[in-house]
């Protein structure tokens, strides 16, 4: 019987070294791998220092770009979850830097851009995780309306009157409906995520 | 509007951070924010919540486009040995040299046009590739007034291209686009459009964004009252009623209701 190298193995059960590795190598599919492994953390860590969602998915895809940029030169980063993260802190840094001039005044001290170490950008990576994994859970717990309800405010972009009307549903209704989901997820989540 | 309790304003603090309170409401919410800790932190959880929500939700539409742009931005070759690429280098080198001397010896251009390579639309920002139908939508001139289709290219005048998004929601306005919510890529070609000494614009509530040529993208938040403008190629100026900026190659241009407009350059 013979052992499956890491090239045939199914990519969902191969590490993360052994697909960075191959991401190196050019196979595109191994790295498409790794962003669907990393793409929400990345974007929960992005977003607790930026708090602009809009902001999330353009240094999220430069992130990666980077990533998959620096494999290609021949980097075999021994973490990549928290080298992945230090990339990402360090794409936050430089957008600090460069909105600074125009937004804040100069007496501000600077921005921290040293790359926290490793340990606490795991532990933050866990922290996402755990974060993300009560926000699926208290989704999938809601039935199906409510869900309606979210994918139409969040993915669609509609405000309130756009759901009730294309609805048909009162508009007093359906805030109401959205206040009690946002107030019962936010008990679900509570408290993990704070600044410690 | 009279002061609220912390009570009445826990009942409101997430639908005021999803920007669907009434003004007179919302600017009741923000005074006493300000003075009472612990509803700040309310409301600062409730927009935590928001944030991952959106990034929950609009997590396929995202991903497709991470994965269009490393299909496109990262998909050099890992590096080849020196030795190898060499050829190639040369050969480019000579082949301009040829041309170069070609050029010096008639006194006159070559015969063979020089035609810049066409720039790839950037996929980043574009829905999922429906090439049959984008190029089909490419093709037909939208009335003067007319609702932008999501997920499209259009061509609003000849030299103008447009890519909207799925969450795309505007009107045409003649050439001009009036955007209410999502985003376009906008490329202009150089001399383009019916009346090119006229900048393109892209009005929205919080500014207006114009060119004359180059690649821009835009990108608007109804619930922020923000609009975001990366300027690709060429110059992008955006305009408030309080100022307005300009920005080249690689900036980021942005406003907000209220706020001058600031930029990255």
């Amino acid at each position: 019987m013979t052992t499956a190298t890491p090239h045939e193995r199914p990519l969902q059960s191969c590490t993360d070294a052994d697909l960075a590795a191959r991401a190196g190598r050019g196979e595109r599919a191994a790295f498409h791998e790794l962003t669907l492994r990393y793409y929400r953390p990345v974007c929960g860590f992005l977003f607790k220092r930026l708090g602009q969602p809009d902001l999330v998915e353009d240094l999220a895809q430069e992130t990666f770009l980077e990533a998959l940029q620096t494999l290609h030169r021949g980097q075999r980063p021994a973490q990549f979850s928290s080298w992945l993260f230090g990339i990402a802190h360090n794409r936050c840094g430089k957008w600090f830097r460069r909105k600074r001039p125009a937004l804040f005044p100069g007496t501000e001290p600077p921005e921290q851009t040293a790359v926290p170490s490793e340990v606490a950008l795991r532990e933050e990576l866990e922290e996402q995780q755990l974060l993300l994994e009560r926000l699926e859970a208290g989704l999938t717990d809601l039935p199906e309306e409510t869900r309606t309800l979210l994918e139409m405010k969040h993915r669609q972009g509609k405000t309130c009157e756009e759901i009730a009307r294309e609805l048909g549903r009162p508009v007093g209704t359906v805030k109401s409906q959205l206040a009690r989901t946002y107030k019962s997820l936010r008990a679900r989540l509570g408290g993990c995520g704070e600044e410690s | 509007m009279n002061a609220l309790t912390c009570r009445e304003v826990a009942a409101e603090i997430d639908l005021d951070a999803a920007g669907e309170c009434d003004p007179a409401l919302h600017a009741a919410i923000q005074r006493h924010l300000a003075s009472c800790p612990d509803c700040a932190r309310l409301h600062q959880e409730a927009q935590q919540l928001l944030g991952l929500l959106d990034l929950q939700f609009q997590e396929p539409d995202r991903l497709r486009r991470l994965h269009a742009r490393l299909d496109t931005e990262g998909s050099s070759r890992p590096p080849r040995p020196w030795l190898l690429r060499f050829p190639r280098q040369a050969a480019a080198l000579a082949a301009l040299l040829l041309l170069m001397i070609g050029l010096n010896l008639t006194g006159r251009p070559g015969p063979v046009a020089v035609v810049p390579p066409e720039p790839q639309p950037q996929r980043d920002v574009m829905p999922a590739p429906q090439e049959a139908m984008a190029m089909k939508a490419a093709r037909s001139i939208p009335e003067a007034v007319a609702a932008l289709p999501p997920g499209k290219e259009v061509q609003p005048a000849r030299g103008i291209r447009v890519w909207t998004t799925r969450s795309t929601q505007g009107t045409f306005f003649g050439r001009n686009i009036d955007l209410a919510a999502g985003e376009l890529w906008v490329r202009l070609e150089r001399g383009g459009g019916e009346q090119p000494e006229r900048p393109f614009e892209v009005r929205t509530a919080a500014g207006v964004v114009m060119a004359a040529e180059g690649e821009f993208f835009v990108g608007l938040r109804p619930a922020a009252k923000t609009v975001y403008v990366k300027v690709s190629s060429g110059s992008v100026r955006l305009s408030s009623p309080l100022g307005s900026v300009e920005g080249q190659s690689g900036a980021v241009l942005w406003v907000q209701e209220h706020q001058p407009p600031a930029h990255t350059q």
